[in-house]
């Protein structure tokens, strides 16, 4: 081992050190240097006595002179930054070589066997996340909870073992919300019993049952189990898989049986999953921050769903919801105004081609598919079940026996993403989340001899993915949980009337843990003739003298201790019938002010559905019903997953 | 499940019973049309009013009347939405035009059908 091995070593020990505690002198310069036999100022035994020699020696500020071994010393100074450092004290005539002492990142690669299969956590495909990434970042607060409305789950999957919210004795917390017993296949309706007894259709059940008719005959699908395991399987243990969101954990709410579940039941779980009222259902003691949807249907958003995302979203939760499986229309309620809708993508970044797609789609994240036909290049391995009917043994999906893709499984992956940005900042709105999602995706690629797509067109082919289409481009999570690090700005008003002063109150602003906003900064953006200056503008609280009714629009940046910005926007109404106590401002948009991402996506997402094309497209959606079922391997990258 | 319901059609007075027995056999002639029987049910959503207990029997019968059709209670979503199911005739066998009375009642914020979901 070479002495510059050996002082590679020892920065990184001393910078591993700092991780854990990070220094508040981070900004200052730090050189590791090399001084040759005979130097003064490795006889020098005294710390403040080399200090004095170097300083004095150099000119430069010095602040600690450490030695790491006889020879090799740590040097610090202020003023000047690192490189600069080290070049001069490489010209010093007793230095063998000076260089700056750089900071390393702990690199969190878990030890579960199946964890090389994970291509999509990993960075090497084109559209995988990059998750490995977040983690050296953060592995997830098991205080964040991602509830996962689904099928129920399979609690003694060893892979899953304290991987959800539990009661006080440890057993999984959660509910099932399937009200019709031949549904819920567990002999009753709604229950605080969450796990999964089984979704197998026979010939018997179309047959004998109304309720089954036309429903696909296959075997259970354990697909909450599978989303489940995408989201937060034990990572580090040793076994099977890692979730995304490795530490963060899951609620499972029930709302899929037999054969689907009713739009009254999903929508039930979802307010309860937020901590909202549901009557007869005791309240959710432990509401989950992120709801994680990988359901849909045909149809516009209704005013049922609207009415529940609106309330959740207020709330506090963001919703992530699958965009589709039938190469259409976003289904509901993945199309509904302020959910994350998500888009698959293959391998190499382009739609694949059972995706359904459109303007509501805002992210778009790897779904699965088999170039190759069986045995599958990139599918999701995760937890499942062996189980025809019934529970059986805990297994793993794999790459021909029991393939799982679809967006049921790139809707885990921008979940736990959530879940991961939420550990680091538990204060950032649904609206931040989701905004920085797409605003640190990377740009969707353009593979050579595959079209754009498009909406005007049905056809059942891949495309390259555009941001009319897939949303604001590729999930990037370690980019995503780096932005979450941005403190957040947030604007409330006071009544506005005019002649009155009124109070600009940013202090519910908020910053990642462990950092404190340090600075706040108030701009008049447009006065529009209502307000013509503000005061205190550096303070948390500003104040405005409306002269005039109207509206005036007014911008917030504020700064962290560690320099991380951000800046929202506010349409301030004075004297309008809508102004109130709470809330006058009419508007209030974020603006991410500096993005930690790789950048390149930006746009994309939101917006109503068109209900012409939706319509037009639901028979479609209705004969395909059938085909989401069981699990087994597509032939093509075109072929729709299995349900 | 257990479903609540209320019936549809209010007790007939005994004169227009006995209009209805003396024009039978001239109605059944001439038109030979079977009287409304339920055939299937469908599930709908119904945005409350305030104030309103969704499995009320009051409520239900209030429900019935402005729809012409049998409305039962099925499960409570939120504080201002519920499941319920309604009773579908021949004439109306996916209860379009009950769904379209209640809408235009003015008794309920919204109704929407209750449609099924399956996992992607």
């Amino acid at each position: 081992m070479t002495l510059t091995d050996i002082a590679r070593q020892v920065a990184l020990a001393a910078v591993l050190t700092g991780l854990i505690t990070p220094p508040a002198y981070a900004q200052q310069a730090r050189v590791i240097v090399k001084y040759r036999d005979g130097s003064t100022l490795v006889r020098q035994s005294d710390p403040g006595g080399r200090v004095s020699a170097l300083a004095a020696r150099t000119g430069l500020q010095i602040r600690t002179e450490r030695k790491l071994t006889d020879r090799l010393h740590l040097v610090e100074a202020k003023g000047i930054d690192t490189q600069q450092l080290a070049n001069r004290l490489a010209a010093q005539a007793d230095v063998e070589y000076a260089v700056p002492d750089r900071r390393k990142q702990v690199r969190a690669i878990p030890n579960d066997p199946l964890f090389s299969m994970e291509w999509y956590l990993q960075s090497t495909e084109k559209s995988a996340i990059n998750a490995t990434g977040a983690w050296d970042i953060t592995t997830g607060s098991g205080d964040i909870a991602v509830a996962v409305i689904d099928t129920g789950v399979r609690p003694d999957h060893p892979d899953l073992a304290g991987k959800f919210v539990t009661r006080d004795d440890g057993s999984v917390y959660g509910y099932d919300f399937v009200t019709e017993p031949l549904i819920a296949n567990d002999g009753d309706g709604r229950d605080p019993d969450p796990s999964d007894p089984g979704d197998f259709i026979t010939q018997a059940d179309v047959d004998g049952q109304e309720i089954f008719k036309g429903c696909p005959v296959g075997n259970s699908s354990w697909h909450g189990t599978m989303v489940s395991g995408i989201l937060a399987a034990g990572s580090n243990n040793s076994i099977g898989v890692t979730g995304v969101g490795w530490g963060v954990r899951v609620l499972p709410v029930r709302a899929m049986g037999k054969c689907g579940g009713y739009d009254s039941d999903i929508i039930a779980a979802m307010y309860w999953a937020a901590g909202l009222p549901v009557e007869g259902v005791p309240t959710n003691t432990h509401p989950a921050r992120v709801i994680s949807m990988s359901l849909g249907g045909s149809g516009t958003c209704s005013a049922a769903y609207r009415d529940a995302v609106a309330q959740i979203v207020a709330q506090g939760t963001t919703i992530i919801v699958a965009a589709g499986n039938d190469n259409g229309p976003v289904e509901e309620p993945g199309n509904c105004a302020g959910v994350l809708a998500v888009a698959g993508v293959r391998h190499t970044g382009g739609k694949v081609g059972y995706s359904s797609f459109g303007p509501e789609a805002g992210i778009a994240a790897p779904a699965g598919n088999c170039p190759n036909g069986d045995p599958c290049g990139y599918p999701f391995i995760t937890t499942t079940n062996d189980g025809k009917q019934s529970p059986g043994n805990s297994i793993y999906t794999d790459r021909s026996a029991h393939v799982a893709l679809g967006t049921s499984f790139a809707t885990p992956l921008v979940s736990g993403t959530a879940g991961l940005m939420l550990s680091v900042h538990p204060g950032l709105a649904p609206a931040s989340v989701m905004a920085r999602i797409k605003g640190t995706a990377v740009a969707f690629p353009a593979e050579a001899g595959l079209p754009s797509c498009s909406t005007g067109t049905n056809a059942d082919q891949q495309c390259n993915c555009t941001t009319g289409t897939c949303g604001a481009g590729l999930l990037n999570t370690r980019a995503a949980v780096n932005d979450a690090l941005r403190p957040e700005a947030r604007i409330a008003a006071g009544e506005a009337m005019a002649g009155s002063a009124m109070t600009l109150d940013g202090s519910s602003s908020t910053a990642a843990t462990g950092r404190r906003i340090a600075s706040y900064l108030w701009l008049l953006a447009n006065g529009n003739g209502v307000v013509t200056a503000l005061s205190g503008t550096d303070q948390a609280q500003a104040s405005a003298l409306p002269s005039v009714n109207g509206t005036f629009v007014v911008s917030l940046t504020v700064t962290d201790d560690q320099g991380a910005t951000d800046t929202s926007t506010a349409t301030i109404a004075v004297g309008l019938a809508t102004s109130s106590s709470s809330s006058a401002a009419s508007s209030v948009s974020s603006v991410p002010a500096n993005s930690g991402g790789s950048g390149g996506g930006g746009g994309g997402g939101g917006g109503a559905a068109d209900p012409l094309m939706l319509a037009g497209l639901a028979a479609l959606a209705a004969i395909s019903y059938g085909l989401r079922r069981t699990i087994k391997p597509a032939a093509t990258d075109q072929a729709r997953p299995p349900r | 499940m257990t479903w609540r319901s209320a019936p549809a059609a209010p007790a007939a007075h005994l004169s227009t019973r006995l209009v209805a027995v003396l024009l039978l056999p001239l109605m059944a002639a001439a038109c030979a049309q079977p009287a409304p029987v339920p055939t299937r049910s469908t599930q709908v959503m119904i945005a409350l009013p305030p104030d309103v207990r969704a499995d009320d029997a009051a409520w239900l019968r209030q429900l019935a009347r402005a729809a012409g059709s049998t409305v039962h209670f099925g499960a409570n979503m939120s504080s201002g939405w519920a499941a319920y199911r309604m009773d579908c005739v021949t004439q109306d066998p996916d209860c379009s035009q009950a769904i379209d009375r209640l809408r235009a009642s003015g008794l309920v914020r919204a109704v929407e059908r209750d449609a099924r979901k399956s996992t992607r």
